[in-house]
């Protein structure tokens, strides 16, 4: 692949130009600021463009070489046509007047077939197509002052040159991609992933073994000896808390079934059994309900008791005083006889007095008649006359108002007593026979209670209640006890049986502890360590492979330098010589250094001893030009693209280094393309007028303000 | 011969988990290689600390 | 491994100092006796550390312990490692770590691949690592320490000899 054509617009002095770069030397000869050095910049950007910046160039003021050089308002455009084995191809770059500093260039591939490729896919032809990428390219394409300074002074740079010159910068790229993985310190990171591992899972495993000395140190506190504690000690337990369970039940009265454990008892249903024995028999017994209701029950007969013979000394005395009474006053139809006698006799005792009252009243009209009419003594009815009829008259008055009318009021007032009297004593009689009924009926009623309150049968023939009562009581009062006597000693043997469920449950703890830390403690058999020895796996055969690769690379390299360093230090040798003069007695040669990263390359002179520290400038741009030109060679003969763009190339250099760089050229060309910009003199004089091979000679003018570059003429042979 | 060339053949010639290296040269030999191992080894990486935490988790 | 065998195997470092590789490599035959090996061979001095045949496959084996984490190969070790495979054996190294994640390593030889006196971390031998020859002895080798640690951190090897040689495949070099 050889470079055709150069099409410039507004790319730093350049308007707008076309040069043609059809031969295998072209020449481009101008005085200073004619536009030599933006010519061959003009080809590095159309390649590359801003990678230039992005990559360390080292020539920081071609950053944005084009930027400030750009018409205001029309774009910057290079166009490079090459020839290919399919045709003529041109790669055009692109950047817009407004474009921002960042933005991207618009990168196009105009092919033979009429193809026109952009962007990503024209930046994947152009390596395809293996054209020099811009760190090979300042390597081993194109010589710059600054580049050159680099190719020597820096050691870095220089064995990176001299790789390249090897043919092995494929292999430092490869082992520089193995190396930026860093596999070893991979493998470190798994390592020190493992130990953090290692540390945490101990200690957290130590956890459970907390917890199960916890559980025995609880077990030892319920009573149960540390060197007991096993899984069977369970069963032992459940089996003596059942022969207890067995005797209580029985001696309590209540039928509970106990279980007996046999030897393969489910340690889980013991559990269960004895932490729900203590409610059940608390249940079953009712013992606090019986001893209750025994209490209650003797207490209700004491107060039946202490009722019943006040109740029964009221009736008897409402009884006694109502037959005294009867006795006393009779009974109740003599009673009624002599209140019908007495109101008679009142009746009777009214009317008379009425009766005596009715005649003193018509007496003392009468005598109110006679003194008024003065007749005294005269009837007033017969008009007869009645001697002293008036005063006899009063006489009679007087008596009768002041004896017998009084005698009659008290006869009266006698009578209504004794009925009032008879009348009283009828309603006491009546509430006597009440009272004695009332006592009667309150005395039978306790009786009735108080039977009720016995057990049945108590009261048989020939006992009394009382008597029966009093057994009662006397049988409640032994129950009671009985019942108190069998709380006091239940408490005690729950109180055991409580302390053999807290130990079968603190067991089933033990038992629990004891397998999580044995689970724990065999995380191998845990499917999460399954998936870490996968993961572990998977990198460590990646960061291995990694590994063997960058040191298969080293190896590659190694045999490759070998075989490569003989041919090309009698490139490197041919090309000094021819430069830097055979009188010179310039030796130098390519030393390959063995280190842990793999290897360097450095220049030594013939005895050994670093060379360039002690060479002048001349020699020193001598041997750069050399290893450019060698290395152009060994591309060229690698069958990749190459071309050689020099600028300049002639500083310090007097006129037989001149003379040796031009056969230099001329050596190179035959096999590279080569574009150099020179100033008038006696390298471009040796060159245009002694070389044989085809050349292109391009004679730049003085720069015109307004139209740029200019080309003043052109040649070509 | 290139060098993933050479590389590939001495990866055949030796015999050892060829596939799997032979991948990584597949890998290798793609522009953004760098960033692909790269992501690839934080990826492993990452999946191993995973598991790691979870390996942690089970036993605590 | 087992924390119960990691506590056994650590104990027995301890006890045994620098025989603690040569119990181990004789407590790894037993566990391949006890996993049925037709034939093993056991070397105490030159040599590969143990030859045996099982599953009808001839091994080579080269026990290494680690204290570090990484160990370091031999010349001779890799030179009788490649002969026994050019003899048709397969041979490995052997590694076992003495943290209680390490587990058995077997690291299938490879001429090439281990450089003699290079460190290699177990975690750069998990690439070569034969599974299936790990499973036999997985089982077989926390069993052999639980049952025969204590006696040979009391008695050493002749402990460990003893027992082996109540194996009938069992030949000691």
């Amino acid at each position: 692949m050889r470079p055709i054509a150069l099409k410039l617009r507004n790319f730093r002095g350049w308007r707008e130009g076309q040069i043609a770069l059809d031969r295998p030397l072209v020449v481009v000869i101008g005085k200073n600021a004619c536009g030599k050095s933006s010519t061959l910049n003009a080809i590095e950007w159309c390649l590359f463009g801003k990678e230039i910046e992005k990559k360390a160039s080292g020539i920081a003021e071609r950053a944005d070489w084009e930027a400030s050089h750009r018409g205001a308002s029309a774009p910057t455009e290079v166009a490079l046509t090459l020839a290919t084995e399919s045709g003529n191809a041109t790669i055009t770059r692109r950047r817009d007047a407004e474009a921002a500093a960042r933005a991207e260039d618009e990168l196009t591939v105009d092919l033979a077939d009429g193809r026109k490729l952009a962007g990503s896919e024209a930046q994947a032809w152009i390596r395809e197509s293996r054209l020099p990428d811009w760190e090979t390219w300042r390597r081993a394409c194109c010589q710059h002052q600054e580049v050159s300074r680099a190719r020597l002074t820096d050691a870095s740079d220089r064995s990176l040159i001299l790789s390249s010159l090897l043919g092995l910068d494929d292999f430092d790229r490869l082992n520089g991609v193995l190396r930026e993985q860093q596999p070893r310190k991979l493998i470190e990171l798994l390592d020190s992933e493992l130990a953090e591992l290692e540390k945490v899972v101990l200690y957290r495993l130590s956890q459970p073994s907390e917890d199960l000395f916890e559980s025995e140190r609880r077990l030892e506190a319920l009573g149960v000896e540390r060197a007991r504690i096993s899984p069977a000690l369970s069963l032992e337990i459940a089996r003596a808390a059942s022969g207890r369970a067995q005797d209580l039940a029985l001696r309590l009265r209540v039928t509970i079934e106990v279980p007996s454990f046999p030897s393969d008892a489910d340690e889980a249903a013991m559990r269960k059994w004895a932490d729900a024995w203590i409610a059940q028999v608390r249940k079953e017994s009712k013992l606090s309900d019986r001893l209750s209701a025994a209490t209650k029950k003797r207490a209700r007969i004491a107060a039946e008791l202490e009722q019943l013979e006040p109740s029964e000394a009221r009736w008897r005395e409402s009884k006694e005083t109502l037959a005294l009474e009867l006795r006393e006053r009779g009974d109740d139809a003599t009673r009624k006889r002599l209140g019908l006698e007495a109101a008679k006799t009142l009746q009777d005792a009214e009317q008379r007095l009425r009766e005596e009252n009715r005649t003193l009243s018509l007496l003392r009209e009468a005598a109110g008649v006679l003194r008024e009419s003065q007749r005294f003594d005269q009837c007033p009815v017969c008009t007869s006359g009645v001697p002293g009829l008036l005063a006899r008259l009063e006489q009679t008055l007087e008596q009768g108002g002041g004896g017998k009318i009084p005698a009659l009021s008290a006869e009266r007032d006698q009578a209504r007593e004794r009925a009032t009297t008879l009348e009283a004593g009828a309603g006491a009689l009546t509430r006597l026979v009440d009272s004695e009924t009332q006592s009667r009926k309150s005395y039978e009623s306790r009786r009735e209670n108080l039977s009720a309150l016995l057990t049945p049968g108590r009261l048989r023939d020939g006992l009394d209640l009382l008597a029966a009562a009093r057994e009662e009581d006397e049988a409640l009062a032994k129950e009671i006890s009985e019942l108190e006597t069998l709380l006091a000693g239940l408490e005690p043997e729950l109180e055991a049986h409580r302390g053999d469920a807290e130990r079968l449950r603190e067991l089933n703890k033990w038992r629990v502890a004891a397998r999580r830390a044995q689970q724990r403690a065999d995380l191998s058999a845990s499917p999460e360590w399954k998936a870490f020895q996968e993961a572990l796996d998977a990198a460590a055969c990646f960061a291995a492979d990694l590994d063997v690769l960058g040191a298969m690379a080293r190896e590659a390299q190694e045999e490759r330098s070998s075989s490569r360093e003989e041919e090309v230090n009698r490139s490197l040798g041919v090309y000094t010589r021819l430069i830097a003069g055979e009188s010179a007695g310039l030796d130098v040669r390519v030393r390959v250094k063995r280190t842990p990263k793999g290897l360097s390359y450095d220049i030594e002179d013939a005895g050994g001893g670093r060379a360039l520290s002690i060479l002048n400038q001349a020699s020193l741009n001598a041997i750069s030009l050399a290893l450019l030109f060698a290395q152009a060679e060994e591309r060229a003969r690698g069958g990749l693209p190459t071309w050689l763009v020099l600028d300049d190339p002639e500083q310090s250099l007097d006129d037989e280094h001149k003379q040796g760089l031009a056969r230099a050229i001329e050596r190179v060309a035959a096999n590279s393309a080569v574009v150099v910009a020179l100033a008038p003199g006696k390298l471009s004089e040796w060159l245009i007028a002694r070389s044989a091979l085809p050349r292109r000679t391009i004679q730049l003018g003085p720069r015109d303000a307004k139209l740029g570059v200019r080309i003043e003429s052109q040649e070509e042979r | 011969m290139t060098s993933l060339e050479d590389l590939e053949q001495r990866i055949r010639e030796r015999g050892v988990r060829v596939e799997e290296r032979i991948a990584l040269l597949r890998v290798l030999e793609q522009t953004d290689a760098e960033a692909q191992l790269a992501a690839r080894r934080e990826e492993l990486l990452a999946s191993v600390r995973k598991a790691a935490d979870k390996l942690k988790g089970t036993a605590g | 491994m087992k924390l119960e065998v990691h506590e056994r195997l650590t104990g027995l470092s301890a006890a045994s100092a620098k025989e603690y590789g040569k119990l181990v490599q004789k407590l790894l035959a037993i566990a391949f006796l006890e996993a049925g090996a037709e034939s093993l061979t056991d070397r105490s001095t030159q040599g590969i550390d143990l030859e045996l045949v099982i599953r009808h496959k001839s091994r080579a084996i080269e026990v290494k312990t680690s204290e570090s984490g990484s160990v370091s190969l031999g010349k001779k070790d890799l030179e009788g490692l490649a002969a026994r495979e050019e003899g048709g054996a397969q041979a490995y190294v052997a590694v076992l770590g003495n943290r209680f994640l390490d587990e058995w390593t077997f690291a299938r030889f490879h001429k090439g691949e281990l450089q003699a006196q290079q460190s290699y971390s177990i975690t750069q031998l998990r690439p070569y690592r034969d599974h299936d020859l790990e499973k036999l002895i997985a089982k077989t080798f926390p069993e052999a320490v639980l049952k025969h640690a204590d006696a040979a951190a009391s008695r050493g090897q002749p402990a460990l000899d003893e027992v082996l040689a109540g194996y009938p495949a069992y030949r000691r070099a």
